[in-house]
């Protein structure tokens, strides 16, 4: 039932984001020495296709054209590598960059979990509950 | 959920691959002045069919050559008054006992975080 209420889509949606970009990031961080790996991203979050009640869309590209690095799809959304220059083993991970990403997508998982309470809230007024 | 709980053990075994490192980095300074000890290097890989977890791979033993130390008094000396010492260079074993703690605490970071993520997930259900 609250997959049909937009703020609750939305939300999870962007929860769901947020948490495997986290997994993500542990796995680069954990093969920051590994030689020869090649760090992983996500595309940013709307470029995902996010469209308000239709869920998740794909973003449909041109009939043949081939997305450069792209790693397969994981819960929808597209894995990509993300790396920067090539270390002497062939590893492409910064841990700086790592981190400041997962600083950021924290926050993005922060705000999305808010919303989701204050839906929640909303919710539980409109059946004349309090808190 | 899951991308949670995977996160986890992908840091935990990130954790547990630096500080077999840095056992091996002390293993190497702590033999700087052994006779004929050949340095010990690991090498990271991805375990395999796991979701992006790391292991240390074979330990193999430097190869490079050993350096004659020239004393005449010890015990192993030949005729010439030399013996094979080690090949460990102290600088380098600090400089990657630096990297690995570095690798370390980014890995305890990310576990912190996915345990603040979790937790703050499991609070929805809490009001």
């Amino acid at each position: 039932m609250f997959a049909s209420i937009g703020i609750f889509k939305a939300a999870s949606a962007k929860a769901s984001y947020a948490t495997k970009l986290q997994s993500l990031t542990a796995k680069n961080i954990a093969n920051s020495d590994t030689p020869g790996y090649k760090a992983v991203g996500m595309e940013a979050f709307n470029k995902a296709g996010f469209q308000g009640n239709a869920g998740i869309v794909q973003k449909t590209t041109l009939i043949g054209h081939q997305v450069r690095n792209d790693r397969g799809l994981e819960g929808g959304f597209r894995v990509i590598e993300t790396g920067g220059e090539a270390s002497r083993n062939g590893n492409t991970v910064s841990l700086e960059e790592e981190i400041l990403n997962s600083a950021l997508l924290k926050h993005e998982h922060d705000i999305a979990l808010s919303a989701y309470r204050s839906g929640l809230t909303l919710l539980r007024a409109a059946i004349g509950r309090k808190g | 959920m899951d991308g949670l709980k995977e996160s986890f053990s992908i840091s935990a075994s990130g954790m547990r691959a630096q500080s077999t490192r840095l056992r091996h980095v002390a293993e190497n300074i702590a033999n700087t002045d052994t006779p004929g000890y050949r340095r010990k290097r690991v090498s990271f890989e991805s375990e395999f069919g796991s979701f992006g977890q790391v292991k240390v791979g074979k330990v193999s033993l430097d190869q490079s050559e050993l350096p004659l130390v020239h004393d005449p008094s010890h015990p192993l000396a030949d005729e010439n008054g030399h013996y094979e010492g080690s090949n460990v260079n102290s600088i380098l074993e600090i400089a990657d006992s630096r990297e690995a703690q570095r690798g370390y605490e980014a890995n305890l970071k990310m576990f912190d975080q996915t345990r603040k993520m979790t937790s703050a997930l499991l609070d929805l259900l809490r009001r």
